[in-house]
This record gives C-alpha cells, structure tokens and sequence, in this order.
C-alpha cells in the first residue's frame, strides 16, 4: 500500500479506461437509437404463419410426420429449459 | 474474516470467475458456429445449447463471481472503494452483468424457436448471431482479469483518508505510552 502526504490524484489508467468505457457506452446508445428498435428474434421470423411466429406449416406428408414425432418426443407445452430444468423455473 | 473463511471465499470468487470466462468461450464457439454453419440440425443444437449454457452456466457464475468479489474485497484491506482497481473491477463486472441479463430472453427466444419441431428452417437460419456481445463480454472479463492479478496503483481519496485514519490509530497508543 502506497502512503502519500495530500489527497492522491486519479492514476492516468484510470481515466483511460473511463473515456474507453465512455466512447463504448456512446456507441451503444447510438446503436440502439438508431439501429437496435426491433433487437428480438421476431425480426427473424416470417409472419405468413398459420401456428403464429415461428411456426411454418410443413409442405408435405412426410414432413408434418416427422414433425409430430418429434413432438413427442416432449410434451407440445413442455419448453426446453423445463425439459432439461434441474428445478421448477418460475 | 479470518484467514480459512478469507481464503474460502478468495477460492469460491477464483473459481467462479474463471468458470465465467469458460463458460463464455464455450458461448463464443457455439456462436461462432451458427455463422459458419449450413447444416440447420448444427444450428438448431447451437442455438439450444447456447440457451442452456448461458442459463445454467454463465449466469449462476456471474452472479457467484460478483457476490464473493464484493464479500472479499469487504473482507480484506482491499476495501470496495479504497483502490480504483476494484472499483473499476466491480463496475466491469456489473456493466457485464446487466448486458448478459438484457440478453437472456433474446437467447431464451432463439433458443425455444430453435427447439421447436414445427419452426422453419428458413426461421433458424435467421435467428442470427450474438458475437458482438460474447467476445466483447469476454474481452471486458480478461480485462477484469488482468486488474485483479496486476492491481495498479491509485488511492481512491476514501482510500486515502481511511489509510490515514489507521495510521493515526497505529500511532495513537504509541504516544500515550510513557
């Protein structure tokens, strides 16, 4: 531990990672001002869906069987993070 | 805090903030995966395992790391604002925190559409990427990193004047004696 006569002034480090962590956070704030509105995966997801977002109708037979056997796979109300939860998730 | 509890929690903040950066490159590699992949079982299982690894991993380790770090830097002669390292360290820290919180229900979301049987493909291949956020989140936690094994000078003015305090207190009884 250092031990000085007056109040110590701010090591120059310091002031070089508050202006980094300034300029970063700048950029954030104009990245969401101007670019971040829609920041979810609905903005990846069609809307010509009959099952809602993210639920594409299967095109064939063949498909839509091999879909429902998947679903049973777990349970249609099941999510994955309750398939694999070690404890209730509220 | 006596020394075995001291070293306990030194332990418990070690582990859990190497375990964070680990848990992180394990994000890293599944993100890193759903750009330079093709095959949408790959990204489907990425996209799942980025979901469980962020929830059951990164998380419950980021808050174990920034609980023992305020614990022992409480405990110890370190103090939580006499240094500016540990200032820096701890607003790091909850800087990185908040941002991984904030994008918990975005990788939640990735993470049900890409479990899901009846999504898309066209949907999972669209879900996008996260790398932005997980290698600057792993640039900011070795930069924590290299604060807590370096520890550069500075005083705070809290620091300080509690320094000055205890040297007064050190130097009382001194001159008391006759």
């Amino acid at each position: 531990m250092e031990t000085q006569a007056g109040p110590p002034k701010m090591p120059r480090w310091v002031k070089v990672v508050g202006i980094i962590a300034g300029v970063v956070l700048l950029i954030a704030i104009v990245a969401l001002a101007f670019g971040g509105g829609k920041h979810g995966p609905g903005r990846h997801i069609s809307g010509d869906s009959t099952h809602g977002p993210g639920h594409t109708p299967p095109s064939n037979a063949t498909t839509h069987h091999s879909a429902e056997a998947a679903q049973t796979l777990v349970p249609a109300d099941v999510t994955i993070f309750e398939a694999f939860a070690p404890y209730p998730i509220g | 805090m006596t020394p075995k509890a001291r070293k306990a929690v030194l332990a418990t903040h070690i582990t859990a903030s190497v375990g964070w950066i680990g848990a992180a490159a394990a994000f890293i590699v599944l993100d890193v995966t759903t750009v330079t992949s093709d095959a949408v079982q790959v990204l489907r299982a990425s996209y799942i395992a980025m979901g469980l690894v962020t929830r059951w991993a990164i998380v419950p380790l980021a808050f174990a790391s920034f609980v023992s770090g305020i614990w022992i830097s409480l405990g110890t002669k370190w103090g939580l604002f006499r240094h500016y390292w540990v200032i820096v360290t701890l607003f790091l820290t909850v800087a990185a925190t908040a941002v991984l919180l904030l994008q918990l229900p975005l990788i939640a979301d990735r993470a049900e559409i890409a479990a899901d049987p009846l999504s898309a493909e066209a949907d999972v291949r669209g879900l996008g990427n996260l790398l932005l956020h997980s290698i600057g989140g792993t640039v900011v936690l070795l930069v924590i990193t290299a604060l807590n094994v370096y520890k550069p000078r500075g005083l705070t003015q809290y620091g300080w004047r509690k320094q000055q305090d205890e040297a007064k207190q050190q130097d009382g009884p001194s001159t008391l004696r006759p």
